[in-house]
């Protein structure tokens, strides 16, 4: 492969159920994902996919602070308790789908500086302590037990 | 958005655009492009209108003044492609999604009382 083009497909929906839809790549275009039409605004993603432990991840999505971002922040109540559903797409060369996935978000507040609008999320699920999973170490998930305390888990 | 004013260039440079991409290069050499976006931007286009009356130069600098600067687009006129077919012209003045800025102030050089030479420099951006 020597060309990867991605489109993301941005859908939040605002504690009151109005949904916000947009893509960043088909300039100035609208697209039609799972019966809902996108517009076109050239925000970009940051943050991490997932970690290894599952706890909850930061996602920025960064938009220019024009009217109609502005706006969204402000009806969407500066992005608090929003959900967002990202959905990611792999084209072809030929700007057909090749892969697709989704992300679910729940948004926890907004920032705006002068040219830009950052909305935060972390992942919709999280793990559900710190010890989670709840169990004492045995023989029976780790194997022969350490004289020492050092454990390596590999 | 005041379209440039129609006057025939003495001179032009035209530079397509291309399409946003980020490339990953790998230390063996291999190179994978990232795509960004589906349409082209970066166009530029450099003019000159050499020996102008100074009637003609300020149309330049008011339209540039009316454009406040760099800040916002305008069209431009066919007269600007002029010897060119339609089709050829409207790829240049006119590109898919294009909007045309200004990319410094014009220059201007004073040759002789009333006749200037003035170059202008343009940039499509996709906005």
């Amino acid at each position: 492969m020597d060309a990867i083009r991605i489109v993301q497909y941005f859908k939040l929906v605002d504690s009151s159920g109005t949904p916000y839809n947009y893509q960043n790549y088909f300039v100035n275009e609208r697209k039609k994902l799972d019966g809902s039409w996108y517009d076109f605004a050239p925000f970009r993603v940051e943050g991490t996919v997932s970690n290894v432990t599952g706890d909850n991840a930061l996602l920025q999505v960064l938009f220019p602070a024009v009217d109609f971002s502005i706006k969204l922040a402000e009806q969407a109540d500066g992005n608090r308790l929003t959900r967002l559903t990202l959905t990611t797409q792999w084209l072809n060369a030929n700007q057909a789908v090749a892969n697709s996935y989704d992300e679910r978000h729940i948004g926890i507040g907004a920032s705006i500086s002068e040219t830009t609008l950052e909305l935060r999320f972390r992942s919709a699920m999280d793990s559900v302590g710190s010890q989670f999973p709840a169990q004492a170490m045995t023989r029976r998930n780790v194997g022969p037990l350490p004289t020492s305390a050092q454990i390596s888990l590999q | 958005m005041a379209t440039f004013p129609s006057i025939i260039p003495s001179r032009r440079n035209f530079s397509q655009g291309d399409y946003p991409s980020k490339t990953y290069r790998s230390l063996s050499g291999v190179i994978v492009k990232r795509s960004f976006g589906n349409k082209a931007t970066g166009y530029q286009l450099e003019m000159e209108f050499q020996h102008v009356n100074e009637s003609t130069l300020d149309r330049i600098l008011d339209h540039y003044d009316g454009q406040q600067g760099t800040l916002t687009s305008f069209s431009l006129p066919s007269a600007l492609m002029s010897g060119y077919d339609s089709t050829t012209r409207n790829k240049i003045l006119a590109p898919p999604s294009i909007k045309w800025f200004y990319a410094e102030a014009p220059q201007v050089d004073s040759i002789v009382k009333n006749i200037s030479t003035v170059r202008v420099r343009l940039v499509g951006e996709l906005a």
